[in-house]
C-alpha cells in the first residue's frame, strides 16, 4: 500500500440514460431507435486522502457522491482516470481489495429481513474469514458501545430504523476494514441514534486509524466527524481543504436573524439577505458592523428580538453553492 | 473459500425456514398439481391405454416426478437475478469478497435443502405409496443414476437460468420475457406432459436441445429403465450442454457486470 487510504486521478463517470417521448410516434420509434442521453455524473475528480483522514464528501442532490463512492468501492467502472484505494486498483475487484474496505448506504440495508442481526454478522465471519473468537469479541464489543447487545438475537425486520442502522454500522467495522465508506448513513435516524453512531465512529477512528469517506445531507454529521472536507458541484471539486479553513474563511460575518415589524421594508436593509418569510428575516453582516446594525434595525423600528448567530458549516456550504451557481 | 459458501447456503436454508408464509406456499405449490395430475390421468388411463409409450402407473409416477424436480431443482435465479440487477441489490454483493455466481448458487443449494426439508413427509408419503402399490421396481443402480441426474438437472437449470436473468442487464423489464420462457421451458422440459406425447418432428427437436435434462431425463432414468450405455450418452451431452452454459455465464458476468456499471449505477 502506498502513502495514500484513497488516490483518484481525472475520475470521471459518465451514464447513458435511456429517454422516452410522450407521443404514440416517440413510443413507437423508440423501439427501432431508442433514445439515449449520456449524463455527467463525475467530471475529472482529483484528491487523495491520508490513512486514518474522516473526510466529508459533500454536494447537493446529482453531484456524484454516490457515483463517487461506487467508483471508489469497485461497483462501478469509471468512464475515464483512475482510482487506487488502499493501493488496490478497485475495477479489478480482488477479494484482498473487497476485505480492505467496507461499506455502509443509509438507504440500501444489507441484512437479512427473516433472520437476526447474529445470523448476518457470522455470514460475514466466514466470508471475511475471520477467527471466531476474535470476531465475536469484536462484535460484543462494538454491540456494547452501539448499545444493541440485546438486538443481536431479534429478528432483523422487528428492529427500528436506527437499530437497523446501528448494526449496519457494527457490521461495517467488524470485518475490520481500513477504509469505511458511508453513504448517507444517519439518513431518518433520531437524535439519539445519530448522537450514538457519530461517537461510535469517532472512536473507531481514534482507536484504530480507520479511515472515513462520509457522504451526507446531515451536516451536524459532517461538522462533528470529519476533519476535512471535499465540496463536488455538478461532479466537479469546489473545496478540497481542512474543515477549520472553511470556517475561518466564512468566520468575519454573522447572521442577524429577526422577527419583521409592520413597518418593514426591504429597501432599509443593508446587510445581504441570506432567508426570508413573512414574519423573519435573516441578513449577513461583518463582525465589526453588527451592534451597529441592530442599533440602526431597532432605530428605524424594522423589527424585534434580533438574535446574532455564527455562520454554520451548512450556512457556509450553502453559500458557496450560491456563489457557485452565481459564477455559471 | 468452501466455508463461505456453506454459510451463504446455511442463510439462505434459515430464511426459507423462518418464512412461515412460504412453507405453506410451498407446501400447496407441491401437493396440488400431483394430486390434480394423479386424478387427471388415473381417470383418462383407466382402462389399461398408454401415452407415448406410458402406462397409468408410470405416468402418475412421472407426474408426481417432474413435481419433485419442480420444488427441488428449479429455483427461480432468473426472477431473482432480475430484481437484484434492477433494484441495485446486486451492490450489496459485488462489494462483498465472494464470486456473484458462487453466491447465488449456494444460495440456491441451501433454498433447495429447505424444500427438500420441509417436502420430506410428503415426499416419504410419495415413496411409501409407489412401493406398496408396487408401482416401480428400481436397482441401486438407477436409484444412483436417478440420484446423479438430479443434481446435474439442478447445475444445468442454474446455469441456464443465470443466463436468462443477466439479460436484466441489458434490458429494463424482464417480466414478459421471463413469463413466456417459464412456459417455453415447461413445455420442452417436458413438465406438462411426457415429451414422447408430442409430434414425431418436435420430439426430434426437443432432444437436440438441453431442456429435457431439466426434467423429463431424470424422471426417464426412473420410470424407463435406460441402458447404462443410453443413460451414460446422455449424461455426455448433459455434461456437455453445463460447460457450454457455465462458459456463456462467464461471459454474460464479464459484460453484465460492466454494463451493470454503465447504466444502473
Amino acid at each position: 500500500m502506498g502513502e495514500n487510504a484513497i488516490e483518484v486521478h481525472d475520475l470521471s463517470k459518465k451514464y447513458v440514460v435511456a429517454t422516452r417521448g410522450e407521443t404514440w410516434h416517440a413510443i413507437a420509434k423508440n423501439i427501432f431507435k431508442p433514445e439515449r442521453t449520456v449524463v455527467n455524473a463525475v467530471k475529472s475528480l482529483n484528491f487523495t486522502i491520508k490513512p486514518g483522514e474522516k473526510v466529508g464528501f459533500i454536494g447537493q442532490n446529482g453531484a456524484g457522491k454516490t457515483t463517487t463512492i461506487k467508483m471508489l468501492t469497485g461497483t462501478l467502472f469509471p468512464s475515464s482516470g483512475y482510482c487506487r484505494v488502499n493501493g488496490f486498483d478497485p475495477t479489478k475487484r480482488t477479494n484482498d481489495f473487497k476485505k480492505s474496505i467496507s461499506v455502509v448506504m443509509g438507504n440500501r440495508s444489507q441484512l437479512f429481513p427473516d433472520l437476526t442481526p447474529r445470523d448476518y454478522l457470522k455470514l460475514l465471519q466466514s466470508m471475511y474469514d475471520i477467527s471466531e473468537t476474535s470476531f465475536q469479541e469484536t462484535v460484543n464489543n462494538l454491540a456494547r458501545v452501539l448499545n444493541v447487545t440485546r438486538k443481536l438475537d431479534t429478528q432483523t425486520r422487528k428492529l427500528s430504523l436506527g437499530e437497523r442502522m446501528k448494526i449496519e454500522f457494527l457490521a461495517g467495522v467488524a470485518t475490520r476494514p481500513k477504509v469505511l465508506f458511508l453513504d448517507e448513513p444517519t439518513i431518518g435516524l433520531d437524535v439519539l441514534a445519530k448522537r450514538d453512531i457519530r461517537k461510535f465512529l469517532l472512536q473507531l477512528n481514534k482507536e484504530e486509524k480507520l479511515t472515513v469517506f462520509l457522504t451526507s445531507h446531515d451536516m451536524e454529521d459532517i461538522a462533528t466527524i470529519c476533519d476535512r472536507l471535499i465540496i463536488a458541484n455538478h461532479g466537479e471539486i469546489m473545496w478540497n481543504g481542512q474543515k477549520q479553513d472553511l470556517l475561518d474563511k466564512f468566520s468575519s460575518n454573522k447572521y442577524i436573524t429577526f422577527d419583521k415589524s409592520e413597518t418593514f421594508a426591504e429597501k432599509n436593509i443593508e446587510g445581504k439577505i441570506i432567508n426570508q418569510d413573512d414574519l423573519t428575516i435573516t441578513i449577513k453582516v461583518p463582525n465589526e458592523e453588527v451592534d451597529d446594525m441592530i442599533a440602526f434595525l431597532a432605530k428605524n423600528k424594522q423589527g424585534s428580538n434580533y438574535q446574532i448567530n455564527e455562520l454554520k458549516l451548512e450556512d457556509i456550504i450553502l453559500e458557496l453553492f450560491a456563489e457557485e451557481n452565481q459564477k455559471c | 473459500m468452501l466455508k463461505t459458501y456453506r454459510a451463504v447456503s446455511k442463510i439462505s436454508l434459515k430464511s426459507i425456514l423462518a418464512n412461515k408464509s412460504s412453507v405453506v406456499i410451498l407446501l400447496l405449490q407441491a401437493l396440488v398439481p400431483s394430486i390434480v395430475m394423479f386424478y387427471l390421468w388415473s381417470l383418462i388411463l383407466n382402462h389399461g391405454q398408454t401415452v407415448g409409450g406410458f402406462t397409468k402407473n408410470q405416468i402418475v409416477i412421472y407426474y408426481i416426478g417432474v413435481n419433485f424436480i419442480n420444488s427441488f431443482v428449479w429455483y427461480a435465479i432468473d426472477w431473482e437475478l432480475n430484481d437484484d440487477i434492477h433494484s441495485g441489490e446486486l451492490s450489496n454483493i459485488i462489494h462483498r469478497p465472494i464470486a456473484i455466481e458462487k453466491y447465488y448458487f449456494a444460495k440456491m443449494v441451501g433454498d433447495r435443502l429447505a424444500n427438500l426439508l420441509l417436502l420430506a413427509p410428503i415426499l416419504i408419503i410419495g415413496i411409501l405409496y409407489i412401493l406398496v402399490k408396487n408401482l416401480l421396481q428400481i436397482s441401486l443402480i438407477v436409484l444412483l443414476e436417478f440420484a446423479f441426474s438430479i443434481i446435474m438437472s439442478a447445475v444445468l437449470w442454474f446455469l441456464f437460468s443465470y443466463i436468462i436473468g443477466s439479460v436484466a442487464y441489458w434490458f429494463d423489464n424482464l417480466f414478459f420475457v421471463l413469463l413466456v420462457k417459464e412456459v417455453l421451458v415447461n413445455l420442452l422440459a417436458g413438465f406438462y406432459f411426457p415429451l414422447e406425447i408430442l409430434p414425431p418432428f418436435l420430439v426430434k427437436i426437443t432432444k437436440c436441445l438441453p431442456f429435457q435434462y431439466f426434467s423429463s431425463f431424470p424422471i426417464d432414468t426412473l420410470v424407463k429403465g435406460l441402458s447404462l450405455q443410453s443413460w451414460l450418452k446422455n449424461t455426455g451431452i448433459e455434461i456437455a450442454w453445463a460447460v457450454i452454459f457455465y462458459v456463456i455465464v462467464q461471459i454474460v458476468n464479464r459484460k453484465g457486470l460492466q454494463r451493470y456499471s454503465d447504466v444502473m449505477g
